[in-house]
């Protein structure tokens, strides 16, 4: 169990920095990660980085999310090839784990979406389900603001809502599929309460048809 | 002449959302002491934690539907559950 240190608060907008040598990493992004006022996360703005996105932030008080956050800024290549570009990546410590995590709960995401969805997902990296409520959401491959209200085919709305993504008991993460599973069954399951929970990032939650 | 006893076998499924992808309990409905430990470890889970538990979200699921329904108590009717933890707002 690891110690917890005081609220801090991340920022979860885009971030880019050109990197040195032969690997460029520009414009991905980037969880967890930046520090805005902490004495524990390293500050990003003096590592050359540069901000390509609106501020948005969150609060944690894990110091979990403090130690990846202070690897990515320190080594981003290695960082990023390691936590989000699966099999294109470098080898890394404890790369085989993440892939074999991964795949169990993508197993698991298999088995709970439509042949439909599981086919949308595996092409766009998306796919769509209808709230208990009746409203039509796009959910895409990520963990923050990556759930979309969509109507008459167009994005009205971006929210942000999605399980507690850092296991105590595990001192773990949970993996970017097991996310969308639990935006999945909230959203079919109890659309009303995911919605008082959800921020909306942009746009409007429309009204449900009379 | 002999007689024979079919015995259907149902097997639940208790998936728990974690770092491991997800952690699988499965239970038979007729061994009672399976049904009573899946019982306990939803329970856990799910308690609020509010009252000391991890407030996990529970939900019952089909194969391939493509979709689920909160479930409140422990079902040992139930082929699929999955345990997820408390929806945060990012």
């Amino acid at each position: 169990m690891p110690e917890f240190t005081p609220i801090s608060v991340f920022d979860i907008g885009q971030w880019s920095r050109t990197a040195t040598g032969a690997n460029t990493l520009t414009n991905f992004t980037y969880w967890p990660p930046i520090s805005l006022n902490t004495t524990t996360g390293i500050d990003i703005t003096t590592q050359g980085w540069t901000r390509t996105s609106p501020i948005e932030t969150f609060a944690s008080t894990s110091s979990t999310m403090w130690g990846l956050w202070n690897a990515g800024v320190q080594d981003p290549v290695a960082f990023a090839a390691d936590q989000y570009f699966g099999d294109d990546a470098q080898p890394q410590p404890g790369r085989e784990r993440r892939l074999a995590v991964r795949a169990r709960a993508e197993e698991l995401l298999q088995c709970l979406l439509t042949p439909e969805q599981w086919q949308a997902y595996q092409a766009n990296q998306a796919f769509e389900v209808v709230g208990s409520l009746g409203r039509r959401y796009r959910i895409k491959h990520g963990v923050s603001g990556n759930i979309g209200i969509i109507e008459h085919g167009v994005e009205v709305a971006r929210l942000c809502a999605h399980p507690q993504t850092y296991d105590r008991n595990a001192d773990a993460h949970l993996p970017t599929e097991d996310v969308l599973i639990g935006q999945l069954l909230h959203l079919t399951s109890d659309e009303a309460s995911f919605l008082r929970v959800a921020n909306v990032h942009h746009g409007r939650i429309p009204d449900l048809a009379a | 002449m002999t007689s024979s006893v079919i015995t259907n076998t149902f097997t639940g499924t208790l998936h728990t959302l974690d770092g491991n992808g997800d952690s699988q309990l499965t239970w038979d409905k007729d061994v009672p002491g399976e049904v009573e430990a899946a019982r306990k470890h939803f329970n856990r889970m799910t308690k609020p934690r509010s009252k000391g538990g991890l407030g996990y979200l529970a939900y019952t699921v089909d194969e391939g539907g493509g979709r689920g329904e909160v479930l409140r108590e422990f079902d040992p009717e139930a082929t699929r559950i999955v345990l997820a933890p408390q929806t945060v707002g990012g």
